[in-house]
């Protein structure tokens, strides 16, 4: 009984292609099957290892080469395939998807009016300006008088007042924070006086009855409108983008002479004229002039000897218009889907 | 103000367009507000011809008409509701697409925009207008017929001659001189270098000597001057269409000829004049006089006014008749059958007139004007003026005698400029002989001047230059203000340092911003109960714009529980808000409210937290905000700002908040947290709970400055850690246990922290279970377990013999 080397080849070829033609086939869940199959103590390949018993005795060094070149290769077609599969597994089970959303922080916001008060005030502390806040409840003398309003001057008139008293009034203006500048320090002094003022004037889409400005005051020796120019020019192009053109004219506060206002080009039309600036082209941005001999007068500082520039913006119209907020009540009713919006 | 550019030509001749009229006088700082040109007023509407009128087939009260216009074959058919409508008229056709000036069915007359409309089955391609719907009388009943020699097919514009442009000019309050035509056009001319001139008086040729008698006394001391003319024989009527025109042109009503001859000089000149019914004047005085308190007077607008004192009144012998420079009365107002009028021409003291124009609330276009001051120099020529043309369009004589008392005052202004100042002030220096060029363009007389100083005399209608400033500014708008160099030469000196307050306030709104809370801007003004609640010192205003907005808040709580309200309106119910802002309330030394140290300010951050912390998503679960979300804020805003630790320390409910503690650093009390009460948030319309944190900015900026950034040096040597889980009665308060920890702890205790809570069945019931982890570590070696041990030993040792906890297990 004996079987012939040229069966056992044949035999080894049929397994041989039969492993090669399964090995295609396994995934990872039947990969155990495939080794018991083939590899295992009873399976295919030691099946044939069986019949080397009856191969004879010549032809079983052949015989043996060949089933041990069987079982290396297909055992190394299994171990190449199970690294393969195991990396495939490796790969799903660490599989990222990419596309879910992040994991997003809560959207904080500055209000509107500090995103431009900071940015302002920024810009000014740059030009070695300080800045100074004083009362919003003030007394006639340091909000019209000293400041040069005469009593029954119509200049009052341009702006309403919210009082208290007789007396004591809500600011109409943070230039009173400059008379309070004045009495407590000497010059020279570069301050701007960031804050909130008072209006009495009907709610509606273009006022409130509140508003914050910021106004500046430079007094030093020999200060003039040249440097003030040079100063508004400095801070214009700074905030506004140093492309702007801008102009100033002639104006009225009783507390400047001379005294100027200044319009930049508007940055919506870029001059061409729109709704916002009255197809003019121009939007004014800020009031300024040379400081008053009679605001001087009234807190003693000798006229003579010092000199120096005011000037005030208000920020809500500013914010509203670099924001394209067409109505100035949303700047106090803080809807936060608009806060957010800003943020 | 409007100014008339074919008006402005009587005194200057202008062949600049007008858009260079505008930017000069902007550049003088008179600043052209709009430019209107009155050929654009009536865009598509054209004068027409009715050609036939038949009866609208479904309406009795309107007519269908065939109208021509232009051309005979260009036809249109218009339905028209004025039934008197009949062929050959001319009239005026507003086409499709026109904008007609007044809507006769809207109550304000507001202008619309005309398109084609069905009327009752018929389509009408355009609209007969009525005079009122043109602007150009109240005529509302009847369609305007023009007279029959109109040309058909032109421009309505056109065949009004309406050529005109018109500025509007923003005036300041300071330059009373250029309320007026003339005003306007001296300023042109003295930037434009052209002559102005004022037309002359011819009234010497026609004054007669037919002699009414009167009598002025000037008892008011705050009257310098008062003329007075008589013209007899006078016939009020209609004004002539050039003087309504004029009027018409700045937005003038026409009244009547005696009238409109006032206001036109007013408009020429600056000058307010009055007309008084010379027979309705008893005891032919007039008598200027000041009114007494509570005196009662009838102004010619039928309103009855009550008086203070020192208001300047125009009187008879028996009563006064006018309020001057304000309004005239009704007892000698001008009317039809007036014959004879007294004509006045006054100055009276601009501070008097602003007074009683205030008190009053009338402001006339004369109050106005005398509020910024009149020129009395321009005085006699307005009243001649008045009169003569007066005589020439409602016939009558004037009468020859000037009625005059007061006088001119005659101390003309006198200022030195030193050319220093004037180039120290402008940054530049000038020829004098320009600087003297430019002064007389202004009239400013020279009357001096050196290589130091110009020596000037300012006119009468220059009240407002008083100082050399005014001159240098007068120099400067002259020469210019674009050619002021822009130098920025400041001579930077170094700086006090910011203030503290201000730089933190901006930091802690950036910080909180950061970690996501959104900060608000609120209104200063409350409605006065909300506030009453809150604190006894609150702040009311004389003036309030409403009720609602009645006194200052003494707490930044009501406007934030209002945003919190309107932003839950809006659907958005999860909300982390902020807001840093000043409170007001009265001081504890208030007395009479005269002085502001009886008041006080102080700036205060409110945080609230309102709805969910975290919404579901697909990484995390939902969870409500509680009060250890705004106790964080404030413990890590406290980290961030003073370095440290903050102290919590709790105290009873309120009328307004529960769950309340103290916030205090280094024993400064710097604010307070908790839950807002249901009872007040219901004032709001709010029914979900609001955290909230309030803190003083002063006193926490107050501890800030005693707080220092401080490096500690870093322990290089490993720490242990050791938990421990206790079983205590719910009510057991952790601070409690940490006590215990911090009496018994020894050098090597680091820090300890709770990182487990939570109770359950197993548990018990009112019991909960705490984790809390102990930190050991030494800055000179490695600990060793055993000695972290006998530490820990002893901590447990102490919890074991409090009957209250029980230790369940150590944890390693």
């Amino acid at each position: 009984m004996s079987v012939s080397i040229q069966i056992l080849k044949v035999e080894i070829e049929e397994l041989k292609k039969k492993a090669a033609h399964q090995i295609k086939e396994i995934v990872f869940d039947n990969v155990e099957t495939f080794r018991i199959k083939f590899l295992s103590r009873k399976g295919e390949i030691a099946i044939l290892f069986e019949k080397l018993k009856e191969i004879s005795v010549s032809e079983k060094p052949e015989a043996g080469k060949l089933l041990n070149e069987l079982r290396n290769q297909i055992t190394a077609t299994f171990e190449k395939k199970l690294e393969t599969l195991n990396q495939a597994k490796t790969e799903s089970d660490n599989f990222v998807d990419v596309s879910l959303p992040g994991r997003t922080q809560k959207l904080g916001s500055l209000h509107p009016i500090s995103q431009t008060m900071m940015e302002i005030e920024k810009i000014f502390y740059g030009m070695g300006f300080n800045s100074v806040v004083g009362p919003e409840i003030e007394d006639d003398f340091h909000n019209f008088t000293a400041l040069n309003f005469p009593k029954n001057h119509p200049a009052r008139d341009m702006q309403d007042t919210f009082f208290i008293n007789e007396d004591i009034l809500l600011r109409t203006h943070t230039t009173s924070v400059q008379i309070r500048a004045m009495e407590l320090d000497k010059p020279p002094m570069r301050i701007i006086m960031p804050g909130r003022v008072y209006r009495n004037e009907a709610i509606s889409s273009r006022s409130y009855c509140l508003f914050h400005q910021v106004d500046g005051v430079y007094i030093d020796k020999k200060v003039s409108m040249a440097d003030l120019k040079g100063t508004l020019v400095s801070f214009a192009k700074q905030f506004y983008g140093s492309s702007i053109k801008y102009k100033i004219r002639p104006s009225y506060f009783p507390f400047t002479e001379p005294s100027l206002e200044m319009d930049i080009t508007c940055f919506l039309c870029k001059g061409n004229g729109c709704k916002i600036c009255k197809h003019s082209g121009w939007l004014e941005i800020l009031g300024a002039g040379m400081i008053h001999p009679n605001v001087y007068k009234s807190v003693g500082i000798n006229k003579n000897e010092w000199n120096g520039f005011a000037f005030g913006m208000g920020i809500e119209r500013i914010t509203l218009l670099r924001m394209g907020i067409d109505d100035i009540r949303m700047l106090y009713e803080n809807d936060v889907r608009m806060l957010q919006q800003l943020a | 103000m409007k100014i008339s550019l074919n008006w402005l030509q009587d005194y200057i001749s202008l062949s600049e367009s007008p858009e260079k009229i505008a930017s000069t006088l902007t550049s003088l700082g008179l600043e052209v507000e709009n430019i209107e040109y009155q050929s654009a007023k009536y865009e598509k509407i054209i004068t027409g011809k009715v050609l036939s009128v038949s009866d609208h087939p479904n309406a009795t009260k309107l007519k269908v008409c065939q109208v021509e216009i232009g051309k005979k074959e260009n036809k249109l058919n218009i339905v028209c509701g004025d039934l008197n409508v009949s062929a050959g008229q001319k009239v005026v056709v507003a086409l499709e697409g026109s904008i007609i000036p007044h809507n006769q069915h809207d109550p304000n007359g507001k202008p619309f925009k005309l398109v084609k409309t069905n009327l009752r089955g018929i389509t009408s391609e355009g609209m007969l207008c009525s005079e009122y719907e043109l602007d150009i009388s109240e005529n509302k009943e009847s369609i305007c017929i023009l007279p029959t020699d109109a040309k058909v097919g032109i421009k309505f514009s056109s065949y009004l001659n309406y050529n005109d442009v018109i500025f509007d000019v923003a005036l300041t309050p300071n330059r009373g001189d250029c309320l007026s035509h003339f005003g306007i056009a001296r300023e042109l001319g003295a930037k434009l270098n052209k002559i102005i001139s004022l037309p002359k008086n011819s009234l010497k040729e026609i004054l007669s000597n037919k002699k009414h008698n009167l009598s002025i006394e000037l008892v008011s001391k705050n009257t310098s001057l008062y003329l007075g003319r008589i013209i007899s024989g006078v016939k009020v009527s209609k004004s002539p269409s050039w003087l309504k025109k004029r009027l018409a042109s700045i937005g003038v009503r026409s009244i009547n000829n005696i009238v409109d001859s006032t206001n036109y000089v007013m408009f020429e000149i600056g000058q307010p004049l009055h007309a008084f019914d010379f027979n309705k004047i008893k005891g032919k005085k007039i008598i200027v006089k000041d009114s007494v308190k509570n005196e009662k007077f009838k102004t010619l607008d039928g309103k009855n006014h009550k008086l203070n004192e020192s208001t300047i009144m125009i009187c008879d012998s028996s009563q006064a008749i006018g309020i001057a420079g304000i309004m005239g009365g009704e007892n000698s107002e001008i009317s039809n059958e007036t014959t004879t009028i007294f004509l006045e021409a006054a100055i009276f003291s601009s501070e008097s007139i602003r007074r009683s124009s205030k008190f009053l609330g009338i402001n006339s276009d004369a109050s106005t004007r005398f509020e910024r001051g009149l020129d009395s120099s321009k005085t006699k020529w307005a009243i001649d003026k008045a009169a003569e043309l007066i005589s020439q369009i409602a016939g009558g004589k004037v009468e020859e005698k000037l009625f005059q008392a007061g006088s001119i005052s005659t101390s003309p202004n006198k200022i030195t400029l030193s050319l220093n100042k004037l180039f120290s002030y402008l940054g530049y220096k000038l020829k004098v002989t320009l600087i003297i060029k430019y002064f007389q363009a202004l009239e400013i007389k020279v009357i001096k001047s050196n290589s130091k100083n110009i020596v000037c005399q300012v006119p009468k209608h220059r009240n407002d230059i008083i100082q050399d400033v005014d001159l240098i500014e007068e120099i400067a708008r002259l020469h210019g203000y674009e050619n002021i160099p822009s130098s920025a030469k400041v001579h930077y000196q170094f700086n006090k340092p910011q203030s503290k307050q201000e730089i933190i306030s901006d930091e802690i709104k950036i910080y909180l911003a950061s970690i996501g809370l959104n900060e608000i801007c609120t209104n200063s003004f409350i409605k006065k109960t909300t506030g009453e609640k809150l604190d006894k010192n609150i702040v009311k205003l004389a003036n309030p714009i409403s009720a609602d907005l009645e006194i200052l808040k003494p707490s930044l709580l009501p406007t934030m529980l209002g945003t919190i309200h309107f932003n839950q309106n809006q659907g958005s119910t999860n909300l982390a808000l902020f807001e840093i802002g000043t409170i007001y309330k009265k001081s504890n030394t208030y007395k009479s409210g005269k002085n502001i140290s009886e008041y006080t300010e102080r700036q205060q951050l409110l945080i609230t937290l309102i709805g969910k912390s975290e919404i579901k998503k697909w990484f995390q679960r939902e969870r409500n905000y509680d009060l250890f979300d705004v106790k964080g804020i404030i413990e890590s805003l406290c980290y961030k700002f003073l370095f440290d630790k903050c102290n919590f320390i709790s105290f009873d409910k309120t009328e307004l908040t529960l769950n309340n503690l103290n916030i205090n650093f280094n024993s400064e009390s710097i604010g307070k947290l908790g839950l807002v009460h249901k009872k007040y948030l219901l004032d709001f319309g709010i029914e979900e709970e609001v955290f909230y944190a309030e803190i003083d900015l002063e006193g926490f900026v107050k501890v800030a400055k005693q707080c220092k950034k401080q490096f500690k040096p870093i322990n290089r040597f490993p720490g242990i850690r050791r938990d421990i889980a206790l079983i205590t009665p719910k009510s057991l308060l952790y601070s409690d246990l940490t006590e215990i920890i911090e009496k018994n702890k020894d050098e090597k205790l680091e820090h300890h922290e709770i990182f487990d809570l939570y109770s359950s069945k197993e548990i018990g019931n009112n019991l909960k279970s705490i984790a809390i982890s102990l930190y050991y570590q030494s800055s000179e070696r490695t600990l060793t377990d055993e000695e972290v041990d006998k530490s820990v030993h002893k901590i447990i040792q102490k919890f074991e013999i409090n009957k209250n906890i029980i230790v369940r297990r150590k944890l390693d």
